[in-house]
């Protein structure tokens, strides 16, 4: 039971418990003592932010803050040492590593809740006609789809930037241990508290949480800007960490310019994450504010205008899709190379391209509201500014075909995936343009062609870039290489039907299916296409289940990885051994030349440092 | 190899790697300012929310105040005269709790709005909140470096944690000085 | 030189000080007269210009590089 009761993640959730009890008792004993009746909202909005808080202080993530303050130093994380086996990944650790994996696992485990939502809603969108879920619980279910995918994404690219971006640049952890791990652990409370909005009334606005709607919908709504709001706060503190640890932290010899693709990419991302986060944090809570405390922000009744909850919304939330986009890519060309043996084309361009990306993201926003009833006259440069992000997308593109020319391509499954993300990719950037051009954007807007578009978008910009990932480093996290075969099938299984399925949201969305809608006239003769869509994901489903298998027999059963099995240049591979020690670099290593150039006779991209006792 | 230098060039490199994250928390949290200034144009436009001017200028002062001794405060640290810090950072403190007082105490009293009717006073309960809501973190701070400051914790060499707390505390003088106008002048009431 | 440039410090917050009180002032003269807001606007530019490097020393950042 002691046992037990020493693992950060138990105490935790005990803390949360407690936070919610003590939160939820607070306001109603205060309301009870001025003899009000009690009511249940604010209640609920003070359990559920206490909550976290107290799940923050069961974990631990304060305690050696408290210590600072009170005037006493601790321990330096360098000196911090996990406790060995499993079980370290259910503790505080302040290894990035382990906190990257520990990111992996709860970005996974949204990852199956989110897809299982979907699968649930595909099911009764299968035929026409309301089968076996009630209107309501459909409209939480598409909500919630939404808001766990994309807090699982942001875990997902937090787990890949975690953990490699130490090792790619040569640091022994990241900037602030401390920080980096409050910021992870600040996402698990917030998962609990998105689950519950369903146990809370749900809530019918879609993830987007518009109001006036969202001002009326169900408690659920207030638990969905609760947890997004903490979520949120974990990915800026995320990104903030990211940041200085790429400007701070890199190996001699490093410059800007010899630093791999994907911490550039890391870098973009943050940059967005650190900033736009905000609004959409502010924009809930102002909403959440209007349902507390009435005051009218967005009600027209007193003054307010629901058009600025949209403007806020989205500063943030499209930018955010660069944010989820843009590690993926970075993946993508940071794994290319390995396996066409050449060097990666256009280096600087790809570099500064994500930079580009990440700009031109902040001035797109309006794009989403075309058909808002907005000034006219923003529509037109909102459409050229939205043109524009193809220019550093495209970039990107002639990138990599280029590096692929008459490369010696090597089909392991990473470089399956890699290739899948290109053409996926490929395929949402092109249905991109409709959507933002003001013409055809009328007749599509709110359709399922945006969904095929998003779906398109962020399946080869994150999804299969993920994968690749993952088939790529599992080996530095366990010592054994994932299952090839199983690989091949996942991929093969996965990728036709995932584009048949996109291919068919569009076709059904061009013959006019709105978006978030629970049911259709049988008549407008899209129901086979629909009945397929589902088929589709349910296979998506069956091949994403088999990779979990292979998760997790490959952790036991696999192929021991010994060396460098992918003949990469990068330094994780090149000079340490698999899995990859505690504290990365015992010896410090300089970096000589250009990370990418395979292929080049005699180049070299790191070198370990020689010994300073040798002097 | 651990020389003095090389403990004392990594202490000043970790000093330095801290002052970029502090400064990224003021970029990320500037956005939210920012978000409630564009608001509050967005919805209030050239009108401006009555408030007593007499009131606005006093707090508007005392956080201005505070703010010198805060670099006050700052300066004398590095220059080691303790007592000075002490007394110049229990000044900044208790002029940051005379502002909350007058902003919180006076100012939401006086208001002839209330958060509920109609969009003015929803934004200016709004931006005070969420100004009040810094002054009081950085109260918190004050508090917390005055404490150490009284057991002598700093030095001349080492006080990152007042060179942190003291530029939160300009940090919010900062937001104040976008908020004063936005709120007491600009527009007609 | 030792002595010279504390004290110096010590007067430059003081300068700043008045600076910033005279601004806002002016600020306050001009807002409850109806003056055009553009004027508010350049005050408070300079006043948050002013705490930015003297108060905040946002110069500091650049000198505590090195890592590139």
């Amino acid at each position: 039971m002691k046992n037990f009761l020493s693992i950060g993640f138990v105490t935790g959730i005990i803390g949360q418990i407690v936070g919610t009890a003590i939160g939820i008792g607070l306001l109603t004993g205060i309301r009870a003592m001025m003899g009000l009746a009690p009511k249940s909202e604010p209640a609920a909005v003070l359990g559920a932010a206490l909550g976290i808080i107290g799940f923050m202080i069961g974990v631990g993530g304060f305690r050696d803050w408290f210590t600072w303050a009170k005037g006493e130093d601790t321990y330096e994380a360098e000196e911090f040492h996990d406790r060995p086996g499993v079980i370290r990944y259910w503790g505080y650790s302040l290894d990035h590593k382990v906190i990257g994996v520990q990111y992996g696992i709860l970005s996974l485990l949204l990852m199956v809740l989110g897809g299982t939502f979907a699968l649930i809603f595909r099911t009764e969108l299968a035929q026409s006609g309301m089968q076996f879920i009630s209107l309501d619980f459909f409209n939480t279910l598409i909500g919630m789809h939404g808001m766990v995918l994309i807090i699982s994404i942001l875990m997902g690219i937090s787990a890949m930037s975690n953990y490699l971006v130490p090792l790619l640049i040569g640091a022994k952890d990241m900037a602030f241990p401390r920080l980096n791990a409050f910021g992870f652990w600040l996402a698990v409370p917030a998962s609990v508290v998105i689950v519950a909005a369903i146990f809370t009334g749900g809530f019918d606005t879609g993830w987007t949480g518009y109001p006036p709607l969202s001002a009326r919908a169900p408690l659920g709504m207030q638990m969905f800007f609760v947890a997004v709001f903490f979520a949120g706060w974990s990915s800026i503190i995320g990104a903030l960490n990211l940041i200085v640890t790429i400007l701070r932290m890199r190996a001699p010899g490093m410059n800007m310019f010899r630093m791999p693709i994907f911490a550039w990419a890391v870098l973009a991302t943050s940059l967005i994450a650190l900033t736009a986060t905000q609004l959409i944090g502010t924009s809930f809570q102002m909403v959440s504010f209007q349902r507390l405390f009435g005051m009218g922000f967005f009600d027209p009744a007193k003054g307010g205008n629901p058009l600025l909850f949209q403007h806020l919304f989205w500063f943030y939330s499209h930018p955010a899709v660069y944010v989820f986009i843009l590690p993926g890519l970075g993946i993508i060309s940071e794994l290319l190379p390995v396996f066409v043996r050449k060097p990666l084309f256009g280096y600087k361009w790809v570099a500064m391209s994500s930079m580009g990306i990440a700009l031109v993201g902040f001035l797109v926003w309006a794009h989403h509201m075309f058909t808002s009833g907005m000034e006219e006259y923003l529509r037109v440069p909102f459409m050229y500014s939205t043109l524009l992000v193809a220019v550093p997308t495209g970039i990107k593109f002639f990138s990599w075909t280029a590096t692929i020319w008459q490369g010696r391509m090597r089909f392991a499954t990473p470089m399956l995936f890699t290739l899948g993300a290109i053409v996926v990719f490929l395929l949402g950037g092109l249905t991109g343009p409709p959507l933002g051009t003001v013409a055809t954007d009328l007749h599509l807007h709110d359709t399922y062609f945006v969904v095929g578009h998003f779906h398109d978008t962020l399946f080869g910009g994150y999804m299969f870039p993920l994968f690749a990932a993952i088939y790529f480093w599992y080996p530095k996290i366990t010592g054994r290489r994932m299952n090839e075969t199983l690989g091949k099938i996942h991929f093969y299984l996965m990728t036709p039907s995932f584009l048949v399925m996109t291919f068919g949201q569009m076709a059904v969305g061009l013959l006019g299916m709105r978006r978030r809608i629970a049911d259709y006239d049988p008549a407008q003769g899209f129901q086979t296409t629909n009945l397929i869509v589902t088929i589709a994901a349910f296979l998506i489903a069956l091949s994403i289940l088999i990779f979990f298998i292979n998760l997790f027999v490959s952790a036991r059963k696999g192929e021991v990885a010994e060396g460098n099995i992918w003949e990469s240049r990068s330094p994780e591979w090149a000079l340490l051994p698999s899995p990859a020690p505690e504290h990365n670099y015992a010896q410090p290593f300089n970096v000589v030349g250009d990370p990418y150039d395979y292929g080049l006779k005699g180049s070299k991209y790191v070198e370990t440092a020689p010994q300073q006792a040798a002097d | 190899m651990t020389t003095p230098a090389t403990t004392l060039e990594k202490q000043a490199y970790k000093i330095g790697t801290a002052r970029i994250g502090l400064w990224l928390f003021f970029l990320s949290d500037s956005f939210v300012f920012a978000a409630l200034l564009v608001s509050r144009f967005y919805l209030l436009g050239d009108k401006r929310p009555h408030l007593e001017q007499g009131l606005g200028l006093i707090v508007t002062s005392v956080l201005l105040i505070s703010s010198f001794f805060m670099n006050r405060a700052e300066v004398q640290i590095s220059q080691g005269n303790r007592k000075g810090f002490v007394t110049s950072t229990l000044i900044t403190m208790l002029l940051g709790i005379g502002f909350l007082v007058g902003v919180v105490g006076f100012e939401w009293g006086l208001a002839p709005f209330g958060p509920a009717d109609g969009v003015e006073g929803a934004m200016f309960y709004m931006m005070t909140g969420m100004h009040a809501f810094h002054v009081l973190t950085g109260v918190v701070f004050l508090f917390i470096i005055l404490r150490n400051g009284i057991k002598g914790r700093y030095s001349p060499e080492k006080h990152w944690a007042v060179e942190a707390a003291a530029n939160y505390w300009h940090f919010v003088d900062l937001v104040w000085i976008f908020f004063y106008p936005a709120l007491y002048l600009i527009g007609r009431v | 030189m030792d002595k010279k440039k504390p004290v110096s410090e010590i007067r430059r917050g003081v300068i700043v000080f008045l600076a910033l009180a005279v601004l806002t002032a002016v600020e306050y003269v001009i807002g409850t007269n109806e003056a055009p807001t553009i004027f508010l606007w350049v005050i408070a530019i300079l006043k948050g210009a002013l705490v930015l490097v003297y108060f905040m020393h946002i110069t500091r950042l650049s000198g505590s590089e090195g890592g590139h």
